[in-house]
């Protein structure tokens, strides 16, 4: 089947000699070949693999944030907040893609659980419509995803969710009650400070993907976090979910521009903005530093076809007799090249995305991505198409050029030397 | 007697040896005619190989000239000796120098696929040709399932296979035993009476070599008397 699909390909003269003269049994399996080949394989496979990490890895941050950031803040720098809802408004007709918004505050305070404080982030939304904009759902370890306030007897209790992170230090579950302290500045002396306390149920534990939000953030209903923090209804910015994500640096740029500079706009890049600059750094430096495994596999292809051209020494003479030009016997050795660099890149490529999945596999078995050294405990593979013709083409260039050596020497053999010692 | 088809006119060719210069052929001239046969013999050393090799546009002389239809081929690049080569020369050598990974039709086919002929009708050309050299049943056999005379005979029609105007042939039968070595000499000679064309063989087999309606006698590099 394969034979009768190369039947077109193969009826290029040249082709069919570079064919006939690379594949033969003993050249692919006596020789070096199959070792130079692996080398290549194993070069691009590694390529592909670190590609679909870091892609894989900006993917899982980039869902992170917006996860839990949604995909734009907008926040009044001046803090003269307009009614929210007339803001929202004011939004929708500069941005026609907004779909949704919440309002949200943050409050740094400090949690007490069973005798222990650490300081945390509190973090309040509007409970009747944060599931519309933020996707928490998919973050919940352990219990509900609600931060309504609920009865209990006749008090009203509010309810908060916790970074996974926060509940294993302090050994809390869901369903325990936890008290957030806010230091309140005296309204007469703002120097001095007087803690305002207040209870919260634990509806539900979160992985938030990030390490510092898992041990910082607490999430609540913006009315209960208002009040501890006794900022009336102030609220820090909204936070937009749109309904197309492929452009949201375009549409924070319009909403900028409208807005003008009293407002800070940031999209979920802006929120780690160095940490997406490090990982496209990254990326671009562990393709080069990984290529010059290709590169060295390329100088095992370029020996091996050197010994072939030796060994050919009297084939290729006896192809100059019947007429193939120096040129010709240049393309022929080149292209023999070309089609080791193509089956390196094709057997690569399947190795790594086989290597992909075992990462996967591997990575739901074990913790291998510890969170508190690389902020993320999980993430996901992705493999490109830009990657896979970046690592292709790269390949082939280098394969061609390792090429060259050997496809001279055969081109400038003599055909007399040829039929003599041959 | 027909028209001069390849002229060669005083070449001159050496090969550096030590701090001097061996030379091989001291201003050699030969004219081939249309569909003539001629023997070229000599002793070891005499200079017919190197002779017949600069005869194919296979190597270059330090002097002279090598004339194909009033045009000096040494005036011509490589391509275009190259396709000078696939169009009008056949070369059968000693050893039969056939591809090993591919069959005895392919390897005769390989010239028509360097000139880009159409397949199928070369296909149909190089069977012909394999059974008029009595190979009829060996078109798919590779060169290791071949004996030395089929092997030679495949070599030769891989050299007839583009219809060349000359065949030149260096010591055809030096690697085959008598009775092959029979049998490849009167293929020869019934190739020139088929197929019309001008046939140089280089050898050192005088019986072979009397056979030739016109000898040539290369000694120390010139034509002996």
């Amino acid at each position: 089947m394969i034979k009768n699909q190369l039947k077109p390909f193969l009826r290029n003269p040249l082709v069919f000699i570079a064919w006939k003269l690379l594949f033969t049994r003993k050249f692919i399996l006596e020789g070096s070949t199959p070792l130079s080949l692996l080398g290549l394989v194993l070069g691009v496979a590694c390529l592909l693999v670190s590609m679909a990490v870091m892609s894989g890895f900006e993917a899982t941050l980039k869902k992170t944030m917006t996860d839990v950031t949604g995909h734009i803040q907008v926040i009044d720098k001046n803090k003269s907040k307009p009614f929210w809802k007339d803001f929202e408004n004011e939004l929708k007709t500069i941005e026609p893609k907004l779909e949704s918004t919440t309002r949200f505050v943050y409050i740094e305070s400090v949690l007490a659980s069973q005798g222990q404080i650490v300081g945390i982030l509190l973090q309040g939304i509007d409970s009747d419509r944060y599931k519309n904009i933020i996707n928490l759902n998919q973050r919940l370890v352990e219990g509900v995803n609600d931060i309504s306030p609920i009865s209990e007897g006749k008090t009203r209790i509010p309810q908060a969710m916790i970074g996974k992170g926060i509940a294993r230090r302090l050994n809390i579950k869901v369903g325990d009650k936890i008290n957030v302290v806010v230091p309140i500045s005296d309204s007469v002396d703002p120097s001095i400070f007087k803690p305002q306390a207040a209870e919260f149920k634990v509806s539900g534990i979160l992985d938030l993907g990030k390490y510092e939000w898992n041990e910082r953030l607490i999430i609540t209903d913006i009315t209960s976090a208002q009040k501890l923090a006794a900022i009336g209804d102030r609220y820090t910015g909204l936070i937009i979910k749109l309904s197309d994500d492929r452009d949201v640096r375009g549409s924070a740029f319009r909403m900028a521009q409208k807005l003008g500079p009293q407002y800070l706009i940031r999209d979920w890049r802006d929120v780690n903005e160095n940490l997406f600059d490090a990982v496209e750094i990254e990326r671009v430096v562990i393709f080069f530093v990984i290529l010059i495994i290709v590169i060295v596999a390329a100088f095992n292809i370029s020996s091996t076809l050197y010994v072939g051209v030796v060994q050919r020494n009297s084939d290729i003479a006896i192809l100059k007799t019947l007429g193939v030009s120096k040129k010709q016997i240049l393309k022929i050795f080149t292209l023999q090249g070309l089609f080791l660099g193509l089956m390196g890149v094709a057997m690569g490529l399947v190795l790594g995305f086989f290597l992909c999945q075992g990462f996967m596999i591997l990575q739901n078995q074990f913790e291998l991505i510890p969170g508190s050294v690389y902020k993320i405990d999980n993430i996901m593979i992705k493999i490109r198409l830009i990657d896979v013709f970046a690592i292709t083409l790269a390949t082939l260039v280098i394969s061609f050029f390792a090429t060259l050596a050997p496809a001279l020497r055969s081109s400038r053999l003599s055909v007399v030397e040829g039929l003599r010692y041959g | 007697m027909g028209n001069v088809l390849l002229s060669a006119r005083n070449i001159f060719k050496s090969y550096p040896q030590g701090s001097g210069t061996l030379d091989i052929l001291k201003g050699v001239s030969l004219d081939i005619q249309e569909g003539e046969a001629m023997g070229i013999v000599g002793s070891s050393g005499s200079g017919k190989s190197t002779l017949l090799q600069i005869l194919g546009t296979l190597d270059y002389p330090q002097s002279g000239e090598l004339i194909y239809l009033e045009k000096n081929l040494f005036q011509l690049d490589d391509e275009q000796l190259s396709l000078f080569r696939n169009q009008t020369i056949g070369f059968v050598f000693q050893f039969h120098h056939l591809l090993s990974e591919l069959s005895a039709l392919e390897n005769v086919l390989l010239p028509c696929r360097i000139a880009n002929q159409d397949i199928g009708i070369a296909t149909r050309q190089a069977e012909e040709l394999l059974a008029f050299l009595g190979l009829g049943d060996r078109l798919n056999h590779y060169p290791n399932q071949l004996s030395g005379g089929e092997l030679q005979r495949v070599a030769i029609a891989r050299a007839l296979v583009r219809q060349p105007r000359i065949l030149f042939a260096d010591e055809p039968t030096g690697n085959l035993d008598s009775m092959n070595s029979y049998k490849i000499q009167e293929l020869f000679f019934k190739i020139r009476e088929q197929l019309k064309i001008a046939i140089v063989v280089v050898t050192h087999d005088l019986h072979f070599a009397q056979k030739f309606p016109r000898i040539m006698h290369l000694k120390d590099g010139r034509w002996a008397e």
